[in-house]
């Protein structure tokens, strides 16, 4: 067998087994992408509505429009929020109980609860739960003498949108301590070993052994969790629906709005093709000042064709 | 093609074959016409009220086997996606529910969407009288779009026992009345508050604001070409009572929907809220409390005379969505038996009781009505509802016909949103309509 | 036994304490408000209860569509991960073991699927299964689910295709095995743990999936648990708060036995890739 048609058969073969995956992303993702972007030149009011092709105008009037900027920077806040609040506290909890401790087994798999319940369900109960006077976290912290005056939770403007990226949190970090419990578990044994020997102190380990090793993880992480962030809309539109005001209206929740309850899906899909065009853009920026790490599957597998 | 032929493995296929075998051989015996298809969509989800409806469905087939009628469930969360989807499709459903504001965002599809209903109605009326209120939310451009099914309606709803506790007269009669006993009855350091007004982006907030506008004299909020006339003195001083209620309420009245308004009345924290007379078995499992301690009245006026004995009513009927006059006919005859006294009357009771209110003028389904289990022991509150039902309104829909604007005036909470601005940012309430206004304005 | 406590081992078992009650100290207060009357749960929130009862779980699992449900759910399920298993497996071993160019490329383009606005495109999404007779299916429903599960999985997939020596495929080669017969019979058994991790996945994406499930699934009887408990819990005006957190807990029961049943092998699945 020459190396050429080892290449070519290895190439051949690597494509069809991706391509079931690929015909469904473009099945579920590409096509209603084209068939928004679609809608979003045109003046359509209710999906199905009568509509005339009206060029970029609805791009112009979102560019306008104050709401619309503002929404985008709560998202920018909101994702952010999220992604460092959820990272550091999934990441501390992977390494406390990847060490072997009495009952290690029994946490990592209670661990996983608050992730398999409905978004629905754990909306509704939050919601309750942060209740000015009857709920038990006002309740409680009022019985510990913690606060005078029952905390909003969800009715004061500044607070409302910590309480949402708390909830938004509780239901994902269990996700994400199991991808970075996952990552740990790769780390090498000799090279902690290795590290004691030398003498070096926890933090060190931390720094020179375990951070490295997490560093590919956290990058894919930092993308994909980016993403997921973003388009967070369930939880936002069942706790607040994006107030109080506009105080927790990131661009999903305003979208979804505009579309469906003020009469412009045409304007709304505009604006989230725009979100989407932002997203795109940080996804390249991020892949190329993170290249190293995204460059998958090491080079000896290219040898076999040599 | 192998899309559909791994779906045919569905275990519900499995069932559908059995099914399909058996009624083929059932035809090959009697060799009977099989029974047209017809499908209804509402969007009352909550187990109770599926089942009610279901029990009207199953005698409906069984009494006229020539249909076999079939409910689907949405949830009023995802009707605004899902039903447009539906009709985008091709396969939408042919009896759909609708409110007001839903039918203005379903008719905007035109043609292919709701279809008129003049002609299943008139067959449905030969056989019920309807109350023209309920009908009259429905009617646009000579036709009638949707087929009343039932009604609701907003009341104060008060706490007997706090207002005797404290030595107050009830029901309150004025706006004044209102006030003074919110004010009595607030004490805000043993958690307790004379009102729960949503001053939130909800559409409880819509419905509890708009029907004190009403009440204040305001009920009117377009003029005949459609233009906005909200910023008016009624609306200033509704927005200005409104304003003091608020301040007799719970601290996190913006973030409130329907279950913590409810929860609040129920719970005893507070002692009045605009609300239906929606919550009977809540009020006997959880309040502690007897029937007789819930206090239903009509929503207070102004004691100067000045406003109207009013409430917002919204009228839930259903909208014909195919043109095929066979199936047309078939549901002229389900409406019909639906609302024909034993069967209207027994589900009325037993559904959600109190919440649906009557749409026909029937004194044999009101008595059916008021004789089902939980009813009848709420039965003076559930009269004052029926008592109310000829003073009510609806915006945007008051004179035969409905400014387009109100699908997004109640879609986006328009009142609420000026309510929820004027709470938490203390602006005065001249201010806060003409926020309203404002809001009413920058709609195309 | 030797006792060699340390002032830091101690530190850190109470920071584990802490950060786990914060985490699910909110599960444990659904868990016991699941066991108190709804009047109790009204009226005053306090920690201690006054008295207990099951009638949330009685009115959950004999008067609510409960057992429906999950059977809809679990049918969504597993086709779900009957589906991405496949899909995962070659799309992983394609993109991590094999040489074509735009690989790279291709296995962030199936990243993208996470880029997707779904609140918005719901409608579109209707349309195109209609066309394609998936509507009111739970197949509909299972490939939807499959399409965000993938990506990720193939990702998860690829810390233990890497940890694999190539040498495997080299001597299969000498051996004249065509890489078909490799990736089945040689690649994947070295991988199982971490299939099991990726069906696990899998499982709980779709278990929660509720937006395409309540679009898709137009007939009562195909509705899946979150549908039915969305129903249940935000009933139009009540929310009966003692069922309410009955319903969390029974939504989570079932993915809590999965996970006592192989949660063992999950974990060691996703730590499978350090043995190497």
């Amino acid at each position: 067998m020459t190396k050429q048609d080892f290449r070519s058969r290895d190439a051949r073969l690597g494509f069809l087994l991706v391509l079931p995956a690929v015909v469904l992303v473009i099945l579920v993702v590409i096509l209603p992408i084209i068939s928004g972007i679609q809608i979003s030149f045109t003046s359509q009011r209710v999906v199905g509505s009568e509509y005339e092709f009206i060029g970029l105008k609805n791009y112009f009037e979102l560019f306008e429009d104050k709401q619309f900027i503002a929404s985008l920077g709560k998202s920018a806040i909101w994702v952010l929020a999220n992604g460092f609040f959820q990272t550091l506290a999934a990441l501390l909890i992977a390494l406390l109980i990847n060490q072997p401790f009495r009952g290690q087994n029994f946490v990592r798999t209670w661990i996983i609860l608050p992730w398999a319940v409905p978004a629905a369900v754990t909306a509704i109960l939050w919601r309750w739960m942060f209740d000015a006077s009857s709920g038990i976290v006002n309740t409680t912290m009022k019985g510990m003498d913690l606060v005078q005056k029952p905390v909003l939770f969800l009715a004061n403007p500044d607070i409302a949108g910590m309480s949402l990226t708390f909830v938004n949190s509780w239901r994902y970090i269990p996700f994400l301590t199991i991808i970075f419990l996952a990552s740990l578990a790769s780390v090498p044994e000799e090279e902690y070993e290795a590290a004691k020997v030398d003498g070096a102190t926890p933090w060190l380990q931390f720094k020179s052994i375990t951070f490295p090793n997490l560093l590919p993880t956290l990058t894919v992480l930092g993308l994909v969790g980016t993403l997921w962030a973003s388009n967070v809309f369930d939880i936002i539109w069942m706790m607040t629906r994006g107030g109080p005001g506009d105080a927790t209206t990131t661009v999903p929740v305003l979208m979804y709005d505009m579309a469906f309850y003020g009469y412009n899906i045409s304007k709304a899909t505009a604006g989230a093709i725009i979100f989407l065009f932002i997203l795109i853009i940080f996804a390249f920026v991020f892949i190329f000042a993170n290249r190293k790490q995204f460059v998958i599957a090491s080079d000896t597998f290219q040898d076999l064709s040599k | 093609m192998k899309l559909s032929i791994i779906k045919d493995f569905r275990f519900a296929s499995f069932r559908k074959f059995g099914i399909v075998t058996t009624s083929v051989l059932t035809l090959g015996t009697i060799a009977q016409a099989a029974p047209l298809q017809l499908t209804m969509q509402h969007m009352e989800q909550p187990p109770s009220r599926v089942e009610a409806m279901q029990v009207v469905v199953d005698k409906f087939n069984e009494k006229y086997p020539e249909y076999r009628m079939k409910q689907n469930v949405v949830g009023w969360g995802e009707a605004f996606t899902r039903v447009p989807a539906q009709i985008e499709a091709g396969v939408s459903v042919d009896l759909q529910q609708a409110i007001p504001g839903f039918f203005v965002y379903v008719r905007e599809m035109g043609a292919k969407g709701v279809k008129p209903a003049t002609s299943v109605y008139e067959q449905v009326a030969k056989e019920v009288k309807f109350i023209d209120a309920y009908v009259d939310q429905y009617r646009a451009d000579g036709e009638i779009w949707a087929i009343p099914a039932f009604g609701m309606l907003e009341l104060l709803m008060y706490n007997k026992k706090h207002f005797e506790e404290a030595g107050i007269p009830h029901p309150p009669k004025t706006t004044e009345d209102v006030l003074a006993a919110a004010k009595k009855l607030t004490d805000p350091d043993n958690d307790r508050y004379g009102f729960a007004l949503p001053a939130s982006d909800t559409l409880a907030g819509t419905q509890s604001i708009y029907t004190w506008m009403g009440a204040f004299g305001g009920k009117k909020i377009f003029d005949n070409s459609c233009k906005p006339i909200v910023n008016n003195p009624q609306n200033k001083r509704a927005y200005s009572f409104l304003k003091e209620l608020a301040s007799y309420s719970p601290p996190d009245i913006g973030s409130y929907a329907w279950a913590e308004v409810e929860g609040s009345l129920v719970s005893g924290r507070a002692s009045m809220i605009t609300f239906k007379n929606a919550f009977m078995n809540a009020w006997i499992n959880d309040s502690g409390l007897g029937p007789n301690d819930l206090g239903a009245a009509p929503i207070p006026v102004p004691n100067d005379g000045s406003g109207e004995r009013f409430s917002l009513a919204y009228s839930n009927a259903f909208m014909v969505m195919t043109d095929d006059p066979k199936k047309q006919e078939g549901l002229a005859k389900f409406m019909s038996f639906w609302l024909s006294p034993e069967i209207y009357g027994e589900w009325l009771g037993t559904s959600e009781p109190g919440l649906f209110l009557p749409v026909t003028d029937d004194s044999k389904t009101n008595e059916v009505m008021f004789s089902a289990p939980v009813l009848s022991q709420f039965k003076d509150q559930h009269q004052t509802s029926l008592d109310e039902a000829p003073y009510t309104g609806m915006y945007g829909f008051m004179q035969n016909n409905y400014c387009p604007q109100v699908g997004q005036f109640e879609g986006q909470n328009f009142t609420a949103k000026a309510m929820e601005k004027m709470v938490v940012e203390d602006i005065s309430p001249d201010e806060a309509v003409g926020y309203l206004e404002e809001l009413m304005l920058n709609v195309k | 036994m030797k006792l060699n406590f340390s002032i830091f081992s101690l530190l850190r078992l109470f920071v584990i304490i802490m950060i786990l009650f914060i985490l699910l100290a909110p599960f444990l207060w659904i868990l016991l408000a699941s066991f108190r009357p709804n009047m109790e749960l009204v009226r005053n929130q306090s920690l201690i209860p006054n008295s207990l009862t099951i009638e949330n779980y009685v009115s959950l699992f004999s008067k609510s569509g409960y057992w429906q449900w999950i059977i809809n759910s679990l049918i969504v399920a597993i086709y779900t991960v009957l589906i991405s298993i496949p899909l995962i497996v070659a799309g992983a071993y394609s993109v991590y073991r094999t040489y074509f160019w735009g690989r790279n490329a291709l296995s962030l383009f199936l990243l993208s699927v996470y880029i997707f606005p779904t609140a918005l495109l719901v409608v579109p999404i209707f349309r195109i299964f209609n066309d394609l007779k998936l509507v009111d299916s739970h197949l509909g429903c299972a490939l939807m689910n499959t399409a965000f599960a993938v990506p990720f999985g193939i990702w998860l997939l690829q810390a233990f295709l890497k940890s694999l020596p190539p040498e495997l495929e080299e001597a299969a080669a000498v051996d004249g095995i065509g890489r078909m017969r490799t990736l089945i019979q040689i690649i994947i058994p070295q991988v199982a743990p971490g299939i099991i991790a990726i069906a696990m996945f899998a499982f709980i994406v779709s278990w929660t999936e509720y937006l395409f499930a309540m679009t898709l699934l137009l007939s009562n009887d195909l509705h899946t648990l979150p549908i039915g408990l969305t129903g249940i819990v935000f009933g139009q005006y009540r929310v009966n708060w003692g069922f309410a957190a009955a319903g969390a807990v029974g939504s989570a029961i079932p993915v809590f036995l999965l996970f006592l049943i192989v949660g063992r092998w999950f974990i060691r699945g996703i730590s499978a890739g350090a043995i190497k």
